[in-house]
């Protein structure tokens, strides 16, 4: 059993696998550990998915309690980063889908495209008359990388949040979006060039992006 | 054409997945090798790499104690409603019945957790709450409010460093909940005890006070003076442990000026006896001590004399410690009970000789240079200050000698006595308890009496001037 032994070693490394089997055993003061260190690295990654502070709380909430509902379940296969952020996946991409729907039905006449992106005239105008210039040139890059992260489609978001934020390696994704490596490759190289596309104009020239949203596929 | 895309396709797929270093090293050198040939792809690698190092500036998004506790709770009332439902729905699955009854027992004995420690007062979720309080019962019931500790701190009557400074303090910064929990669980068995036992003496106290030591320890950790104000806390606290339980309560009793006036007063009086209220410290405590066990042996005769006939006799059939510690003790009250200049009338200027040449050189000289009535004010002065630190330990006693104390504290005192022992500080209860068992109930209680009585007449005293 070649192969037990080295995984098995590997989750000796990661102390949070050993968290999860103490809270599979009944210990909530490791969940509660849990919780604490993860809320953090999750908020991140879902405010960035779907793009509101609370829906995104309310997600990372989700994500404890189905955490929680699989303890009985819960086999060190994975590290305990991936296993977490699979579930985060699942539970983002039933959010969106759920909202897209209501969207459709309630929203059909706004034009802010189905990942919520704001309008970026708005945003700029409403900054503009407040703050210094430096400090303008800062909050307007980071709006304007936060339209560009907002134009890419839902799944190459999250490639591109996992590698970003989570420094997670293509297996790693693949393992949490259920995708072959191969496959992973392909979407981080799209996302990076619909990025590149969306900022290398407004960096080199000042053309702001427009806001349409790209495609997964 | 659709040659071309897809070609441009593999290239960015190798470009990003260099840039992530995510390629073979043999790929890795492949694609180094056309990056050297092709201007093109070298632009568009500088390209996606800016583009991607611009994500860096997107913000993280913190999460607090307050989102931690929620989540905690959202997920302790869905986990109970869980259970509920799983229940409620038995009846209808009976074949799954056993299964279901044992899994919401497991799912119910987890919860027991989280609605213990998130929703509902439990004595070790109280425990932890009141964790500061408890481990500062004493201090906070002598300071009250924050009020007159910042006076105290204003005033800088305890600004000089002691001793006791060195204890480790406790935590001063506010601790989480979490901390707390670890903390207490790396707690002694006979620590967590003492702690329990604080517990229950701070909730018999009446909800009033509660509330009061509860806002004094919010201010306190709130206030930006927080470890200094803690620090003049202690040296008060350890200072009032000096004072008679009658000067103590007095003081206590005081409203915050009042207090303030009167701690001054008597730390100016101490100051003016300077010398003689001096402590010794460290080697020069030790010496004295030692001369002064060495003097209750020397004078043993006399010392027995003192003490009425029964007494003597029934000393006799005791261990030569416990004789001892009589000899001591009837030493160390003479000392407290003189006055002035009076010294213990058995003492010799000998034995002031042999002190003199036992302390450190410094001490020895300052005490040398005074005339020696003055001499022996300050030693009396220091039997009162040691005897009132040392007789409390029992350690030096047998174990023998200790039950037999036990037992007298059981059966020889009414419970009116008891009663005024079991209210006085931890040390200074076995200091009593040995003393009224060595010296006998009755000459302790007079010892008592005209230690307050003197008090009382000192201040109708000072009254009468006024």
């Amino acid at each position: 059993m070649v192969v037990s032994d080295s995984s098995a070693r590997r989750y000796a490394l990661d102390p949070d696998v050993r968290l999860m089997l103490d809270v599979r055993d009944g210990n909530a003061a490791a969940f509660e550990e849990l919780v604490v260190r993860y809320q953090g690295r999750l908020l991140t990654i879902l405010c960035h998915l779907v793009g509101q502070r609370d829906l995104a709380e309310d997600l990372t909430q989700e994500v404890f309690l189905r955490v929680y509902r699989s303890r009985g379940t819960y086999e060190p296969g994975a590290k305990f980063s991936t296993w977490l952020f699979t579930i985060a996946n699942h539970v983002a991409a039933n959010a969106l889908r759920s909202r897209s729907r209501r969207r459709e039905v309630t929203l059909r006449t706004r034009d802010s495209g189905p990942m919520g992106a704001r309008p970026m005239d708005n945003l700029l105008q409403a900054s503009s008359g407040q703050m210094p210039a430096r400090q303008l040139a800062r909050a307007e890059t980071r709006q304007i990388v936060q339209m560009a992260l907002e134009s890419l489609g839902e799944r190459q978001r999250m490639a591109v949040l996992l590698s970003k934020f989570e420094g997670m390696s293509y297996a790693e994704i693949a393992s949490v979006m259920e995708l072959s490596t191969q496959a992973v490759k392909s979407l981080l190289s799209r996302a990076r060039d619909n990025l590149r596309e969306v900022l290398q104009p407004y960096f080199e020239h000042g053309i702001r992006p427009a806001t349409e949203v790209h495609d997964d596929a | 054409m659709h040659d071309e895309a897809s070609a441009k396709q593999q290239l960015d797929e190798q470009l990003v997945a260099y840039l992530d270093g995510e390629l073979s090293v043999e790929e890795s050198r492949r694609l180094e090798e056309q990056l050297a040939a092709d201007a093109d792809a070298r632009r568009r690698l500088q390209e996606m790499e800016r583009t991607w190092d611009l994500l860096d500036d997107l913000d993280a998004s913190p999460a607090g104690d307050q989102f931690a506790r929620s989540t905690l709770e959202m997920v302790a009332v869905s986990a109970r409603q869980d259970v509920e439902q799983s229940l409620a729905e038995a009846p209808r699955r009976r074949l799954r019945r056993t299964l279901a009854v044992g899994v919401a027992m497991t799912t119910a004995a987890l919860l027991g957790f989280f609605i213990v420690w998130w929703l509902q007062p439990d004595p070790n979720r109280n425990l932890l709450r009141d964790l500061p309080i408890l481990e500062n019962l004493d201090p906070y019931r002598q300071v009250k409010t924050l009020d007159f500790l910042q006076k105290l701190y204003n005033a800088k009557l305890f600004a000089k460093a002691t001793a006791a400074d060195r204890t480790p303090a406790r935590p001063e910064s506010r601790e989480s909940m979490s901390e707390r929990r670890q903390r207490v669980e790396q707690m002694t068995p006979a620590k967590k005890e003492q702690l329990l036992r604080q517990q229950k003496r701070f909730e018999s106290l009446e909800p009033d006070e509660q509330l009061q030591l509860g806002r004094l320890d919010e201010a306190l950790c709130a206030s930006p003076d927080a470890a200094a104000l803690r620090l003049v806390m202690r040296r008060y606290y350890n200072w009032l442990k000096t004072l008679t339980p009658y000067a103590r309560a007095e003081l206590t009793e005081m409203p915050s000026d009042r207090r303030l006036a009167a701690v001054e007063k008597r730390l100016r009086e101490e100051r003016s006896r300077s010398m003689s209220e001096r402590r010794l410290e460290g080697k020069d405590a030790d010496a004295f001590w030692t001369w002064l066990e060495d003097c209750a042996v020397r004078h043993a005769p006399e010392l027995l004399a003192l003490l009425p006939e029964a007494r003597q006799k029934e000393l006799a059939a005791w261990t030569p410690t416990a004789q001892r510690r009589v000899l001591l003790f009837e030493l160390s009250r003479r000392g407290s009970m003189s006055s002035g200049s009076d010294k213990p009338p058995m003492l010799t200027d000998d034995d002031l000789a042999r002190l003199r040449a036992a302390l450190a050189p410094e001490m020895r000289k300052r005490l040398a240079s005074m005339p020696v009535s003055r001499q022996w004010q300050v030693v009396t002065n220091w039997i009162r200050h040691q005897s009132r630190q040392r007789l409390a330990r029992g350690a030096t006693l047998s174990a023998a000698d200790n039950q037999r104390i036990a037992r007298f504290f059981e059966e020889g005192l009414t419970d009116k006595q008891r009663d005024r022992l079991l209210s006085l500080p931890n040390d200074e209860m076995q200091r009593e308890l040995q003393r009224m068992y060595f010296l006998g109930v009755k000459s302790s209680e007079d010892a008592e009496r005209r230690a307050s009585g003197a008090t009382r007449g000192k201040r109708a005293a000072e009254v009468k001037k006024k």
